[in-house]
């Protein structure tokens, strides 16, 4: 690959996944620029290392998992301040723009679970992955992420029952 | 469990914007780390496990440093699991959420103090930090990590030795998870040893002072020591070519701290030319004065003719093609605007500046030609 298709393959990948990238890291880190400086460190081991994928799905993967490391570096380093609430994020970024007051709630309910169901949350339902890649993106077992799952639909169950539909549908 | 059972649409929103995808791309492309690009993203996991690439000015410092190495690196298998394990169950985003309570002001300074020791003069604590299993096990004397809600716990007043085994506890945690990390992503760093290089490290150190002293009219303070990165993506694949190969000459007291000031200048490894210079840091940034968006906005606009003269003055440059600004930010302070990204255009070569709102004044400047890193603020095709 010469720097110019080098360059055309960075720009694809952005293209291709950042989006996907910056809602689970986003969801994790609840901080814009946080989001950002993983995405930043995720996409320069892309370009500078240059991992051999055999298909598209292994590329992704392999974005998720490396983007989930840098993640967890990211939150051992900045424990020394607090993250931004989600009140200040809907303001910057609108998040929540032409939501209404229960959909704010619910997101905010979401917001606060831990980040190791947050994690598994995202993943399995909203990028669709099923338990076995879930466990092998986040490096834990099968058990694990179904515990995860199961912690994650209770708190989001029982929270989210005030609300006209919850979060989680029965 | 069925996938279709949650509700997705709360996600709907969160999207990055084609600004950010651009940045992305650019910044990538330039070769640049989150730390590069702001102060935020700590250096010390790299420095902690990619001890070649970094160099250590003076024999004595350096044989404190490989003792923090041997100490981390000669943990017991049984010690690097409980790390591990404490790591997996680590599922804070804020320091409330990991330990019993915050640091004070005064623990902070006494941390941040008692770190330099740490690496410098390898002032370790007599004891580790203590584990029990339930917090009711825990005499709410010692600094003691509790598995029942993994939480590490902080007596009311910590002595010296009991904050140097918090530090300790906590770079022994982000040793173990730099370790796992590698291990996982299983592929060649970037960077490279500098003594393979062709170039000495006094030469790059008399470079950087000479370029930071040219940008900033000022020395590098005294007691700020030289530590020297190569970045070299090409070491590992030559197909990256060579353009974003280049040298880091940092300045700073002391390695480790996130808090650090550090003065930095990038050589190009092809030919020395100047890539980068400035000063950056978080202790740095405090210092600045704060001005809200459109205050910092209306003197950007008033200065800019004397900014694009200073640029033709100290480099060179005039008569630019295109040009391009935003109010810059620290990580979490919207509103607190103290700098502005300035990049400017001048035929093939890129100028980017930093410029301080209250001060007025070029903090940092680099150069990058769009012919090796791409177009201007390239779009990004949607």
């Amino acid at each position: 690959m010469n720097q110019k298709e080098r360059n055309e393959d960075l720009e694809r990948a952005i293209d291709a996944y950042s989006s996907m990238l910056y809602k689970i890291c986003f969801v994790i880190l609840k901080n814009e620029q946080d989001t950002m400086d993983v995405l930043q460190e995720t996409y320069l081991a892309y370009m500078t290392k240059r991992p051999y994928f055999h298909s598209e799905e292994h590329k992704k993967a392999w974005l998720i998992k490396v983007s989930q490391n840098k993640c967890r570096e990211f939150l051992r380093f900045h424990k020394k301040h607090a993250s931004i609430p989600l009140e200040e994020v809907e303001e910057s970024i609108g998040i929540t723009n032409g939501f209404g007051i229960e959909d704010r709630e619910k997101l905010n309910l979401i917001w606060n679970l831990n980040v190791k169901l947050k994690s598994v949350v995202i993943l399995y339902y909203v990028e669709g992955y099923s338990v076995k890649e879930v466990a092998k993106l986040l490096n834990i077992s099968e058990v694990a992420v179904k515990k995860r799952l199961q912690r994650a639909r209770e708190i989001l169950n029982k929270l989210g029952r005030e609300y006209d539909g919850g979060i989680i549908y029965e | 469990m069925n996938r279709n059972d949650f509700d997705q649409d709360l996600f709907s929103n969160i999207e990055i914007s084609d600004n950010a995808k651009r940045n992305l791309y650019t910044n990538c492309k330039r070769g640049k780390r989150a730390g590069d690009l702001r102060f935020r993203y700590a250096t010390a996991l790299t420095a902690l496990i990619g001890g070649l690439a970094f160099g250590c000015t003076g024999i004595g410092t350096f044989a404190y440093y490989q003792s923090v190495q041997t100490r981390l690196a000669n943990m017991s298998s049984e010690e690097v699991t409980a790390y591990a394990e404490d790591l997996s169950n680590d599922h804070g985003v804020t320091i409330d959420e990991s330990y019993s309570r915050k640091l004070t002001n005064e623990e902070t300074l006494k941390v941040a103090e008692l770190e330099k020791k740490y690496y410098a003069e390898n002032e370790f604590p007599a004891e580790d930090v203590k584990r029990v299993a339930s917090l009711s096990d825990w005499d709410g004397k010692s600094v003691c990590y509790v598995e029942e809600d993994h939480k590490l716990h902080l007596p009311d007043e910590m002595t010296d030795d009991q904050l140097l085994a918090f530090i300790d506890y906590n770079v022994k945690k982000d040793y173990v998870l730099a370790q796992e990390n590698e291990t996982d992503n299983d592929t060649a760093s970037p960077y490279v040893d500098i003594d393979a290089e062709n170039v000495s490290q006094d030469q790059l150190e008399d470079l950087a002072r000479a370029a930071i002293k040219y940008l900033l009219n000022e020395d590098v303070p005294q007691g700020f020591e030289a530590n020297f990165k190569a970045f070299k993506p090409s070491a590992a694949d030559p197909a990256v070519g060579t353009a974003h190969d280049f040298y880091t000459v940092e300045f700073s007291e002391t390695n480790d701290s996130s808090y650090r000031t550090y003065y930095y200048a990038c050589f190009n490894m092809d030919d020395l030319s100047l890539r980068c210079a400035g000063v950056d840091g978080r202790e740095f940034w405090a210092k600045l004065e704060s001005f809200t968006d459109e205050e910092a906005e209306a003197i950007f606009q008033a200065n800019k003719a004397n900014i694009l003269a200073e640029i033709k003055d100290l480099y060179g440059y005039s008569n630019p093609d295109e040009e391009w600004h935003e109010v810059y930010h620290s990580y979490d302070d919207y509103g607190d605007a103290r700098e502005i990204h300035y990049d400017i255009l001048f035929g093939d070569i890129e100028v980017e500046v930093m410029w301080e709102v209250g001060n007025k004044k070029i903090y940092s400047v680099g150069f990058y030609n769009i012919n090796d890193i791409g177009g201007f603020h390239d779009e990004i095709e949607e």
